[in-house]
């Protein structure tokens, strides 16, 4: 599939901002199975330094600077991306969980440490009592570390509640935990959790979904927002894409921005301002299909 | 028996002092006889006695007091800076055992140093399998944002420090390394200033090697580092509640940095500049005194307020060196001990000369069987120091203690790691009385020099009470020595004044003025002038009441009093005729002392030492000291319940006294920049502001404007003055031309305007400015007005038209004045905008 994906973000200042310091995780990445053709980044007021680098994941970061007195931000990320489809791994092909789980220990060497990074606790993924005890009954002994990972999925989806109301950006695990409800970023984070609670690797990830209109209404523009899902590493397959949101493996409705260790990682955009008063933040995405949907996915 | 100890000899009685059981005893061998450096030590006391080292050792206390060396303690409830604690006597070790020593400090720095490189860089450590992946990436410490910077030179660490023990055998062993932001060098240096006073014969005896070199290398290594010729160096404090902020200005001064918090610098176009009175001027070498983590809002921790935006991609963007780089956090902490002696190995192919003692990370499986086998003989710690976590000693615990802290170990291994329970060496102390065994631990330093790494020849001595607890760190509320190397030959002697290159640069003024500083500046002198002003009026009125209190003088104490209140002095519980001369009386005594007064003595003082203490590295040692001696009369808590009248008395004699040493102090002692501008500003906008209140309420009082006028000239400094030039009775329209517009008059306020103009006039010109500013035309408006007042009129006939005139202009400049002082501040001082997140949009 492609798509035409605009991102817009824009900050309204109750006071003049004086300055105003950004760091964007906005440019999808470009993967074995998604090609981007074209991306560009504005922002208004016009930065004074716009500044590209590669950060520690292999993810591309801008780095935005509006030094001149503002009231409001306006960045319009706008991309073009192809992603083709992935056939589904078998789960059942896959080592059991242990040895994947003991193939990062106790001193994994190589490739292998540069995926144990993945295993330790993160800032928005801390230790989270309960986190073990929940993954538990997915991972019997010897079930193969992928079929644990699906089953994963497919409970915290349904004994999870999707509730937009629920959480905020800064609603701590264990409060999710408890409550068992949230959006995707906090579905995506509990999953993680309980992925490296049983030794397993996981990885967050930030994107787009692309939603289709119910049957006969037309889409609606910038109704679309971000997404975000999980990946799961076992040696037979690497890194493999789970959304737990909507229990699916993503194929060619996901677009992929950015992974890392969880949202602080890959935050599509988070800044600091001088002066400025009181904040307004509106955001609008909007994932465009550039030809025909596949009737399959 | 008291006067047969005060009688005997110190080094008689250190010898006699025996080391806590089971220690290594740094003074003696097994054979009972001294070692070689005690012997020269104690040989170099003399015939001095225990009478003399007290006598001694009072002034030096007096000393470290007045120098305010302090520590902060956070969580104080008495929110005070806690008193310094140093022994009379120092730790001695010979230059040869030290430079064995400082050659494993040195290898340690140097070690550290290359691990960072890689740990930031290929990672190879952790691809061979040398350093375990985990020591790494569970570390927090492990700034993830850093990876793939490269500091220029791959030079990660610049300052070293280390905590030093000596095993039972005699062995040193390193219980810590400190790669961030190390504290404590500012203290050695504060330790052997005053103990090299205190006993200046037995240092000279001693040859003790001397500290200053090596901070005039540290010093160039941090100008080498920008590669500029003339690079601006910041010294970065998380600011005046830090727990060693003392140090931070002590530091900023010694070396001749700018001391600078996160709010005086701003990145802009990814170079770090800092906000000073003349507008922003580029920073090219920061050394840092905050923790990693708090550096950059944008890009590290978010949530404290603290950092400066950008500085991270300002550093990327190689426009700004940071001394230690940021990350460098991550080779401390106990889990990397135990895979030292391999990197060091592999990555300076040595042995590691200095080992730790022995430690374990439990992350690994070996590691943590170890450390629960073992679990009543090591100390727990977080493997991590960035995880904050109390050791725990597995002695204390009982068996069941033991088991739960072993659970706890195997639940969150990679987060824990053991070290053995290392006894510490014995040593003495004087407590003040006789001499007793303590264990102690050094806190080492180096610092990056041109060849590899420099170390101070001298340390920070922690003594503690307890044996084998070798937890020692600085607010723990053990007392400090300071360490001398005995050097067999000549010292060498330094300044830290720069010789040797030649420089054709000069410089008239000090352009890098923080606007913070000058605030504190501004307010110093403020609040010196109000107290000043307090004094005086406390002082005429308590003469007036203890005098013979004839009918005009009870009269003009009412007029005081008055005044007292207007300004807040004084809560206005009675009118002053109810009360009495007893009443008054006390009321006044009480309002000397108590806090709870608006304008009281007790705020102003307590203000002025706040302000003073903002910017401690900008004010002479002189000056603080006075600053700092000033308040202590007054202080909270300070009051005798007896004080009577005459004991007030003199002490706001004293207090007026040290005003005007400090008021001397700006006047003869400081240079004419802006610095002293802004002290210069407050001290006469206040003037300004006493004068035109206290004269509005004479003139209000009485329809002659007689009532109070004495009280006034005295409260003015004038009355001699003003008896020189008339002979007559005391005239209203003589003595307020005298308060007010003789020009010649320091205390009037013509002369307070005309100081308070130039000073606008020099102030740096501001862009895009080619008017008066507010303050300059009120200020012109003021003076012009006052020029103009007829006061021969007034004294033909006072109770006149021109009197009216004279109401109407006091009334006016009254409320003009904090206009002014609004319209300064907004100008120059302003720090009102502060920096906050933008709001992070959620995931849905």
């Amino acid at each position: 599939m492609k798509y035409r994906i605009r991102h817009i973000t824009e900050y309204r200042y109750a006071d003049p901002a004086q300055l105003s310091h950004n760091l964007a995780h906005l440019e999808p990445c470009r993967t074995a199975r998604q090609e981007v053709s074209s991306f560009s980044l504005e922002a208004d007021p016009l930065p004074a330094v716009v500044s590209r680098r590669i950060d520690g994941y292999g993810n591309a970061t801008h780095f935005l600077l509006v030094q001149e007195s503002h009231r409001q931000f306006r960045i319009v990320a706008e991309s073009v991306v192809s992603v083709a489809p992935l056939l589904p791994p078998d789960p059942s092909h896959s080592p059991p969980w242990e040895d994947v789980a003991r193939s990062l220990r106790p001193r994994p060497m190589g490739e292998l440490a540069s995926i144990s990074q993945f295993l330790h606790a993160s800032p928005y993924v801390p230790r989270v009592a309960g986190a073990e005890d929940y993954a538990l009954p997915s991972f019997p002994p010897g079930r193969p570390a992928l079929e644990g990972a699906f089953d994963l999925m497919r409970r915290v989806h349904t004994e999870f509640r999707y509730d937009p109301t629920a959480t905020s950006v800064a609603t701590p695990l264990s409060e999710v935990f408890r409550n068992r409800r949230g959006v995707c970023q906090d579905f995506s984070h509990a999953m993680i959790a309980c992925l490296r609670a049983m030794g397993l690797p996981a990885r967050y990830v930030s994107g787009y979904l692309e939603t289709r209109p119910p049957p006969g209404k037309t889409r609606l523009v910038g109704a679309d927002a971000s997404h975000a899902w999980v990946q799961s590493w076992c040696p037979v397959h690497g890194w493999i894409d789970l959304d737990p949101t909507n229990d699916v493996a993503p194929s060619e409705r996901h677009v992929t921005v950015a992974v890392g260790r969880d949202f602080a990682d890959v935050t599509p955009l988070k800044g600091l301002v001088l002066g400025g008063g009181g904040q307004v933040v509106k955001v609008s995405v909007d994932v465009a299909p550039l030809e025909a949907p596949s009737e399959d996915d | 028996m008291e006067h047969t100890l005060n009688n005997r000899l110190v080094s008689d009685l250190v010898r006699e002092t025996r080391p806590l059981s089971g220690a290594w005893d740094e003074l003696r061998h097994r054979d009972d006889t001294l070692r070689p450096a005690w012997d020269k030590y104690l040989q170099a006391l003399g015939d001095l006695t225990v009478h003399d080292l007290s006598h001694r050792w009072d002034e030096a206390k007096r000393i470290l007091r007045d120098n305010g060396v302090s520590y902060n303690v956070y969580a104080d409830p008495r929110g005070a800076d806690r008193p310094w604690h140093l022994d009379a006597i120092p730790q001695v070790l010979s230059e040869g055992e030290w430079n064995t020593l400082a050659a494993g400090i040195a290898q340690r720095a140097r070690l550290l140093d290359l691990l960072l490189a890689d740990i930031y860089g290929p990672q190879q450590m952790i691809r061979e399998g040398i350093l375990p992946a985990g020591v790494v990436f569970a570390n927090p410490g492990y700034l993830r944002p850093v990876h793939g910077t490269r500091p220029p030179g791959d030079q990660w660490l610049h300052l070293y420090a280390c905590e030093i023990l000596r095993a039972q055998d005699g062995r040193w062993m390193v219980l810590a390394d400190r790669t961030q932001a190390p504290a404590g060098a500012g203290y050695v240096l504060e330790n052997r200033i005053v103990l090299s006073r205190a006993f200046p014969e037995t240092f000279r005896a001693c040859r003790v090697k001397r500290l200053a070199p090596h901070f005039q290398r540290m010093r160039r290594s941090m100008q080498s580092l920008s590669g500029r010729d003339d690079p601006h160096i910041v010294l970065l404090t998380p600011g005046p509640f830090n727990d060693t902020y003392f140090e931070h200005a002590y530091l900023a001064r010694y070396m001749g940095f700018t001391l600078a918090e996160s709010g005086d610098l701003t990145v802009r176009d990814e170079k770090v500049y800092l906000k000073t009175l003349g507008g922003l001027h580029q920073v090219d070498v920061i050394m840092r005194r905050m923790d990693d983590d708090f550096c950059d809002p944008l890009e590290l921790r978010g949530d404290s307020g603290l950092g400066v935006p950008g500085l991270l991609q300002a550093v990327r963007a190689r426009n700004v060196v940071v001394a230690n780089a940021l990350g460098s956090g991550v080779a401390e902490g106990t889990a990397l001990q135990a895979y030292l002696p391999a990197l060091c190995q592999r990555l300076l192919n040595e042995d590691l000369l200095l080992p730790s003692i022995p430690s374990w990370w439990c992350g690994e499986q070996d590691g943590l069987d170890a450390v629960i086998d073992h679990i009543e003989s090591v100390v727990v710690k977080p493997a991590f120091p960035s995880l904050r976590a109390e050791p725990v000693f597995g002695d204390r615990l009982g068996e069941q203690g033991q088991q739960i802290l072993s659970d706890r170990l195997r639940r969150t291994p990679e987060l824990w790691a053991g070290q053995s329970l290392a006894p510490m060496s014995g040593t003495v102390e004087w407590s003040g009385s006789h001499f007793r065994p303590r264990s102690m631990a050094i806190r080492a330093f180096a610092c990056r020099s041109r060849n590899g790494f420099d170390v101070l020849p001298g340390g920070l001595v922690r003594i503690s009470s307890e044996p084998g607890r070798a937890t020692i760190v600085l607010q723990a509320s053990g007392g400090s020595k300071d360490l001398w190397v005995l050097s067999p030959g000549p010292v060498e002697e330094v300044s830290l004044l720069p010789t040797g290159k030649r420089s054709e640069t000069f410089r008239r003024s000090g352009v890098d003025l923080p606007s913070r500083v000058a605030d504190n500046l501004y307010w110093m002198g403020r609040y010196a002038e109000r107290a000043e002003g307090i004094a005086r009026l406390s002082r005429s009125a308590l003469v007036r009441v203890s005098g013979e209190s004839s009918p005009s003088e009870i009269t003009e104490t009412g007029l005081l009093l008055t005044a007292m209140r207007e300004f807040g002095m004084l809560t206005p519980i009675a009118p002053t005729g109810a009360l009495g001369v007893e009443g008054i009386e006390r009321e006044l005594v009480a309002s000397v002392f108590l806090s709870d007064r608006g304008l009281g003595l007790q705020q102003t003082l307590g203000a002025l030492h706040k302000a003073g203490f903002q910017v401690r590295d900008r004010i002479s040692n002189d000056t603080w000291r006075i600053l700092h001696h000033l308040g202590r009369d007054f202080a909270p808590g300070r009051r005798q319940g007896s004080s009577g009248l005459g004991d007030v008395l003199a002490l706001l004699d004293n207090l007026l006294h040290h005003l005007s040493a400090l008021a001397g102090m700006a006047k003869e002692n400081t240079t004419r920049g802006a610095g002293w501008r802004f002290l210069d500003l407050g001290r006469r906008l206040e003037r300004s502001q006493f004068v035109v209140e206290s004269l509005e309420l004479v003139h209000r009082s009485s329809e002659d404007g007689s009532l109070g006028l004495e009280a006034m000239l005295e409260v003015f400094d004038s009355s001699i003055t003003y008896r020189s030039r008339y002979l007559t009775d005391l005239q209203f329209a003589q003595a307020v031309d005298l308060i007010l517009a003789d020009d010649g008059n320091p205390r009037s306020l013509l002369f307070q305007l005309l100081a308070v103009g130039r000073h606008l006039e020099a102030l740096p010109k501001l862009q895009d400015a080619p008017f008066l500013r507010r303050e300059q035309s009120i200020i012109l408006r003021a003076t012009t007005d006052l020029k103009l007042l007829d006061f021969p009129a007034i004294a033909r006939d006072p109770a006149g038209e021109e009197r009216g005139r004279l109401g109407e202009y006091l009334e006016r400049i009254r409320q003009d004045l904090p206009v002014v002082s609004d319209s300064l501040t907004r100008s120059w001082l302003s720090h009102a905008e502060t920096t906050r997140q933008l709001t992070r949009v959620e995931t849905p």
